[in-house]
């Protein structure tokens, strides 16, 4: 057999067999080459992988979205995990709508594509498309135009998608009305209501209540865990107050620093606008202001003419004068116009955004700076602050280098700096009110494995650009069951209140009962708890009513061959009522063809997104989806 | 020591091989290529199906919202004789099935909504022409027939979302055929499905306490 092979190796299989080798050979690992890295992926659909990259760019520009809408209080708003679920169907969604369109062979097209991105306003220069600015925002937000493109292809592809159904929605005209005749709906009522106040009073709560509740909802009376921590707060404004100040120092400071000090030129000036609107064209403004103009050179007063003449409402009155202002405050024609005039010139008409103005100023103050001695206050507090900012930064970097060089304790840091180490009461995970405590950074800190577990300083934790702080956990107290004692008291508030509510719907369905008997609703049945209103006819817009009570008297079935209809209600506030409805009918319908119009409007638009959110929800559901558990905690890699 | 004498030997011997296997090589890179240039085509083909239908869909849709959609109806017909199955065909014949309603022309909308159910490309579309066809019927004062259109739709393969829809349509010709009765039942299907919108479940929820106690 070896001899056969050694007889073919010259022949054409040979050359077959080192053909294949050499494919192997250059062929192999050139994936790896295509796709960099192994691909991380955080679900299936319908076979296609989505990877972590889809998800972590989508999650990141929805996080970046909020953080701007919410700034600080972003990590009091925003759920971590909810957010990722959020991202994750959104994402899985579209990429289940791409997979749909491609089966159902739908396309945006390039020229419809670049259609649409000329036509975003934000793109234009001059009123038109400029690739420049294109380019410059596209870098700016992080995005390369490949990138962004596909992102929009992707955006028309779905809005396509949701196209077809939703711009051709429709509703019956019965439907309008059957919803208009329901808004205008009016109802006959009377109600009582039962005071559940008094009978707290009433009711009776034994100890082996207390401690029976106490039992069974053992885990409402948990302290949650708590640390007793102590901090430094390293702070600018403390700084610049204890620093020294020489007198010399300070002189030369102000030397150095003058244009801080120096007061800019200012000019009073006085002007008469002629407005340019609907009713007054250009040309015939311009033409007035030369009249005005030529008014004043033959001898008028300027002050006169403006104000008989002048349509600025704010300064007309005083002849126009609108007292002194620095350059760059007003419109820049105005401006410019302002400070190149000499002190008493009439102007030529300026044409701005408002009309055409004369203008003439009337004082000019020059630019200048104060004597040493007239602001040496302020030169102080100025020179304080720039030293303190100064400073800071440095004993920052000291803090944060004692804090770390010795874990286990605050003091040398403290020493070193002059700070004063404050130790707080005890504090949860919910933090505590103050600058410090109210501050998520700080608590989160705080309950971090390194501080409170390990017991070491923690990192500084800027408060705000001018404060820092530096903390350590003393004492941690494990969550811990309340005993009985102490929460006794609010255990039995509670049970009586509930008691109280508990009596009141009793007595509002007793009083049903009698009422369904033939009893008639009126002011006789009041009590000392028991409170007649009688209503009326009423609609939904009935402003004096706890908007739950108008929904409940709507609710209540109608009454029937004249027989009232009694129902109960408990209110939020723990009483209940016992609504009478007399009668029912429809009030008077709006007759303006703009409500209806208005109506129709919103039911076609209500129609419209349940079809389409409907469709969408049966897309997801037809396709075959594999989340992996990664995305919930998946970190984006820089 | 080669397996050919001579040089003349191995070139008999080629010419023998091609004899023997040329035709058989020749016929498979024939097959190939046309394979080749046939899926090409195919796939050009659909692409220019594709981004016709695209265009012909945003053009009918631009005209629609410009109440202009009579000097295309020609072109958009067409379109929907030659590529019924697109989605595009169904978002277009939905759009005429519209203008025909504010025309007042029912009967044609109701043709429009009858062509979908027949070409559309799945369940989720069809039942949206369904459903419209019910409110159609209702504008015509025909509830009967509202009812006719809402039975012939088979619920079984829809997702909850699009039941809750059918359920709501269902509850409005209930009420136009003066069964309150029905009408609650059909209502309170709707709100037993969640992660609806809250317009269509404040709606329903409106309609439904009307109905208490009836």
């Amino acid at each position: 057999m070896l001899q056969s092979i050694r007889d073919h190796a010259q022949g054409w299989i040979a050359w077959v067999i080192v053909g294949l080798i050499i494919l192997t050979f250059a062929l192999f690992g050139i994936d790896q080459y295509a796709k960099g890295d192994k691909v991380v992926t955080v679900a299936e659909v319908n076979g296609e992988d989505v990877t972590a990259r889809e998800f972590l760019t989508l999650y990141q520009q929805q996080k970046n979205r909020l953080k701007n809408q919410f700034g600080e209080m972003y990590d009091q708003v925003v759920d971590d995990a909810e957010l990722r679920e959020q991202v994750m169907d959104a994402l899985l969604e579209s990429v289940v709508v791409r997979q749909w369109a491609q089966a159902h062979n739908m396309i945006v097209s390039d020229q419809q594509l670049s259609a649409t991105i000329q036509s975003a306003e934000v793109f234009h220069k001059d009123g038109e498309f400029d690739q420049q600015t294109y380019q410059n925002i596209l870098m700016r937000n992080g995005l390369n135009v490949a990138r962004f493109e596909q992102q929009q292809r992707q955006h028309l592809i779905e809005t396509q998608n949701r196209q077809l159904t939703m711009s051709s929605a429709l509703v019956a005209d019965s439907q309008v009305n059957a919803l208009m005749t329901l808004q205008a709906q009016e109802r006959d009522v009377n109600y009582l209501r039962i005071d559940h106040r008094p009978l707290m009073k009433q009711v009776t709560v034994t100890d082996e209540d207390v401690s029976d509740y106490y039992r069974a909802h053992s885990e409402e009376f948990v302290r949650p865990e708590q640390v007793v921590m102590s901090y430094v707060t390293l702070s600018q404004a403390k700084i610049a107050q204890s620093l020294e100040v020489d007198e010399t120092e300070l002189k030369r400071f102000y030397d150095n620093n003058q244009d801080l000090f120096t007061q800019p030129e200012e000019r009073q000036a006085s002007h008469i606008l002629i407005q340019v609107n609907e009713e007054r064209s250009e040309q015939e403004a311009l033409e007035t202001i030369q009249r005005l103009r030529q008014q004043i050179k033959d001898g008028a007063e300027f002050a006169q003419v403006a104000e008989e003449n002048s349509e600025d409402p704010g300064s007309a009155s005083a002849g126009g004068d609108l007292g002194l202002f620095q350059q760059g405050l007003m419109v820049p024609e105005f401006d410019k116009a302002v400070f190149s005039l000499a002190k008493g010139e009439l102007s030529e008409p300026v044409k701005t955004e408002f009309g055409y103005h004369l203008i003439q100023v009337t004082a000019i103050e020059e630019s200048q700076t104060p004597a040493y001695s007239t602001i040496r206050d302020e030169v102080e507090s100025a020179y304080r602050k720039m030293q303190a900012e100064q400073r800071y930064y440095e004993q920052l970097e000291t803090l944060n280098t004692l804090a770390y060089e010795q874990p286990d304790t605050l003091a040398p840091a403290a020493e070193a700096l002059g700070l004063e180490i404050v130790t707080t009461d005890p504090v949860s995970r919910n933090g505590a009110d103050g600058p410090v405590l109210g501050d998520r950074k700080v608590i989160n800190t705080a309950f971090s494995d390194e501080v409170k577990n390990q017991g070491l300083n923690s990192e500084s934790i800027q408060l705000d650009e001018t404060k820092a702080v530096v903390l350590r956990v003393n004492d941690v107290m494990p969550k811990a069951q309340k005993p009985l004692e102490e929460v006794a008291s609010t255990i039995r508030q509670q049970l009586t209140s509930q008691k109280a509510r508990q009596a009141s719907a009793d007595m509002a369905s007793e009083l049903v009962r009698s009422l369904r008997d033939g009893q008639e609703m009126s002011a006789q049945m009041e009590t000392d708890v028991i409170e007649y209103h009688p209503v009326g006819w009423m609609g939904r817009d009935h402003g004096q009513m706890l908007p739950p009570l108008v929904e409940a008297i709507f609710k209540a079935p109608k009454p029937e061959q004249n027989q009232a209809s009694y129902t109960t209600f408990a209110l939020p506030t723990g009483d209940s009522v016992v609504i009478e409805v007399l009668g029912a009918r429809t009030g008077e319908m709006p007759q303006a063809e703009e409500t209806r119009t208005q109506l129709r409007t919103a039911l076609t638009n209500l129609s419209a997104t349940a079809e389409m959110q409907a469709r969408l929800s049966a897309m997801v559901a037809d396709a075959d989806i594999h989340r992996k558990e990664n995305y919930k905690t998946i970190k984006p890699r820089l | 020591m080669s397996r050919y004498n001579d040089d003349d030997e191995q070139l008999q011997a080629l010419k023998a091989w091609w004899q023997k296997n040329g035709t058989w090589l020749l016929s498979g890179v024939l097959v190939v290529v046309v394979a080749w240039s046939g899926w090409t085509y195919w796939q050009n083909h659909q692409l220019s199906k594709a981004m016709q239908g695209s265009a012909m869909f945003e053009l009918v849709q631009a005209q629609a919202q410009q109440d202009q959609i009579g000097e295309i109806l020609r072109d958009a017909k067409q379109f929907l004789a030659e590529q019924p199955e697109s989605p595009y065909a169904t978002g277009i014949a939905l759009i005429l099935g519209k203008h025909y309603f504010d025309q007042a022309a029912y009967d044609d909308a109701l043709a429009q909504y009858d062509w979908v159910i027949r070409h559309s490309p799945d369940a989720s579309l069809s039942l949206v022409a369904s459903l419209r066809s019910a409110k159609v019927a209702l504008q015509q004062g025909n509830p009967a027939s509202a009812q006719a259109y809402l039975d012939a739709v088979s619920l079984k393969a829809l997702a909850p979302e699009e039941k809750a829809n059918y359920h709501f349509m269902a509850g409005e010709v209930a009420m136009a055929q003066q069964a309150p009765d029905q009408a609650r039942t059909h209502y309170e299907s709707v709100l037993s499905v969640t992660g609806l919108p809250d317009g269509l479940k404040n709606l329903t929820r409106l309609k439904l306490s009307d109905l208490a106690g009836n």
